[in-house]
């Protein structure tokens, strides 16, 4: 079952190196947009003050590790979780990058194909009809060839050269700020810098003029409040905690007023809190659309408190397993201890052997000291065996 | 059951293992991969001894445990059987800083710089074993006896290397 776990997530784990070796671009440009903690692609990208940027869970569960001394992990400045920024931009590129990757992997492996059957010059050729394109090496031409394809498709129904102008009616996207409109409503759109486009408003400026003039005063005057008004007030960072200076019931509380489980002791009550503070922040980082729902984050932080709870009695088990054993084992073999040290004394006062002189010393501690008894034991047998084999031949000598 | 414990690292395991199989360790140094498939959190490296060193020939396996919040902490390397290095413990084990996390400082005198952070991975890993093997680090003498002949009597260490790569090989 663990196998086919193994094989399966093998199988499911996309990596740079799904593009072929020959195409080393597309594999750096798919490890840019990974997060170097995780490998997977950027989740919620925050960046430090030192600019490197990261998932927002990997990089607050980075932090919150006591040996890693609260640095970036590339280059080790210091940083803390309240310097962590948002970092939208990515996050676009990250799932842009997201829908485009197969389309170009596909064209980069038929690429490969064409390459290998021996005539990619002349089908480039016929496939691009810009004529001055140079069809130089296959490398470049192959990433120039893929990046050019993978921009006409998801753009189709937009303005594709500089020539040609849509129709009135066409629906394109605006160039910046990608909201789809007509395309006799774009210029008026770009000019009053994106603002949102309803039918009937282009229709009717005059009538609404005074109205909209405050909603731009408004604007000026109080973006922010606006911007907190469609955010409820559960959608805020829950701050950092010092747990010390609360008493258990302001704890407890604490837990019940975000709406979790308040079962277990004090130290669950402090690792539960600081996970969920974990969770949710850093599910703040992600853009509204993306963000999961609180009864995902929760059911996430049961599954954490399992494994955890599994990784704990284990360790638990395996500690137990090791500790015991010492005296276990000298409390079973003490009669035989005594028994061989009792074998080994008469030897060793009549003028015996050093060896066997050491042996006699070194038997009398272990009942009392539990210091390695079973390698003790090992040198005891083993002179005792020696004996008692001589003592054998003798008497076998002697029958 | 490893695996089941935690996802993120297996996963990130897989990638790394993906990257090494596909991309290959520069000039074929060496090779590391899980030992079986049903644990993805132990895996064994073949490592040729580096060019001009008494090390030259020889290939060593080495395991590589792997704990369950990796990146986060770093893994464990061990030698098996044991390498008669300044810098290896009589056990196998290597102590080098790459592999010590910031917090824990075993040795007193290692830079953060150069410690383990989420960002390294096995194969950045082994190449600093690697240079270790052929540039011993006289600071951290994991091995004290070999440190002391390699300060001391050069030509004699080399010669003990030597011969247990020999001995190894079954030359």
């Amino acid at each position: 079952m663990n196998s086919n776990k193994v094989g399966a997530l093998l199988a499911l784990v996309e990596d740079p190196t799904d593009f072929p070796a020959n195409a080393p671009s597309l594999r750096t440009l798919d490890a840019a947009v990974r997060c170097p903690i995780c490998s997977e692609y950027f989740a919620g990208p925050v960046s430090l003050l030192c600019g490197h940027c990261f998932c927002s869970l990997c990089i607050r569960n980075a932090i919150a590790t006591p040996a890693s001394k609260a640095q970036c992990p590339t280059c080790r400045t210091h940083v803390s979780e309240s310097q962590l920024r948002p970092n939208p931009g990515m996050e676009d590129v990250v799932s842009a990058w997201k829908l485009a990757r197969p389309c170009v992997l596909g064209l980069a492996s038929k690429q490969l194909e064409e390459d290998v059957v021996g005539e990619p010059a002349k089908k480039k050729r016929k496939l691009d009809d810009d004529s001055s394109r140079v069809a130089g090496p296959s490398r470049t031409s192959s990433t120039e060839s893929t990046s050019r394809s993978d921009a006409d498709v998801p753009s189709s129904s937009a303005p594709a050269g500089e020539g040609h102008v849509p129709k009135p009616d066409f629906v394109v996207a605006c160039p910046l700020c990608t909201q789809s409109m007509k395309y006799k409503f774009l210029e008026a759109h770009m000019t009053n810098n994106c603002a949102p486009v309803s039918p009937s408003k282009p229709s009717a400026p005059p009538t609404s003029k005074s109205k909209s003039q405050k909603n731009a005063w408004s604007d000026i005057m109080a973006p922010k409040s606006r911007g907190k008004d469609k955010d409820t007030s559960d959608a805020d960072h829950i701050p950092k905690v010092s747990y010390d200076t609360l008493k258990d019931r302001q704890l407890k509380d604490k837990l019940a007023e975000l709406g979790l489980p308040t079962g277990g002791d004090r130290a669950a009550w402090i690792a539960r809190h600081q996970r969920w503070s974990m969770l949710w922040n850093a599910n703040l980082d992600r853009a509204p659309a993306k963000r999961q729902s609180k009864a995902e984050l929760l059911k996430e932080l049961r599954k954490w408190e399992d494994e955890r709870a599994a990784l704990r009695s284990k360790q638990k088990r395996e500690k137990e397993k090791e500790k015991p054993d010492d005296h276990a084992h000298l409390k079973t073999h003490n009669a035989e201890f005594k028994k061989l040290v009792a074998a080994a004394r008469p030897k060793s006062k009549g003028g015996a052997t050093n060896k066997e002189v050491e042996v006699g010393i070194d038997t009398s501690p272990p009942p009392s000291s539990a210091v390695a008894p079973s390698l003790d034991l090992n040198s005891e047998a083993d002179v005792i065996v020696v004996d008692s084999d001589d003592e054998d031949e003798k008497g076998k000598a002697d029958l | 059951m490893n695996s089941r414990s935690n996802v993120g690292a297996a996963k990130r395991l897989m990638t790394e293992y993906r990257q090494l199989v596909s991309g290959g360790s520069p000039d074929g140094m060496f090779t590391a991969g899980p030992i079986s498939e049903s644990d993805i959190f132990t895996w064994e490296a073949l490592i040729s001894g580096p060019q001009d060193t008494p090390f030259e020939g020889g290939v060593f396996a080495a395991k590589l445990t792997f704990p369950t919040d990796y990146p986060l902490s770093p893994f464990k390397m061990r030698f098996d059987p044991p390498l008669f290095h300044p810098n290896i413990y009589p056990d196998g084990t290597v102590c080098i800083s790459i592999l010590h996390t910031p917090g824990d400082d075993p040795t007193m005198y290692e830079q953060a710089s150069e410690r383990w952070s989420p960002v390294q991975s096995v194969e950045k890993v082994i190449l600093s074993v690697i240079s270790m093997l052929a540039e011993p680090n006289l600071e951290s003498p994991a091995s004290v006896d070999c440190s002391k002949l390699y300060r001391d009597n050069r030509p004699e260490y080399e010669r003990r290397v030597r011969e247990s790569i020999r001995e190894q090989l079954g030359l």
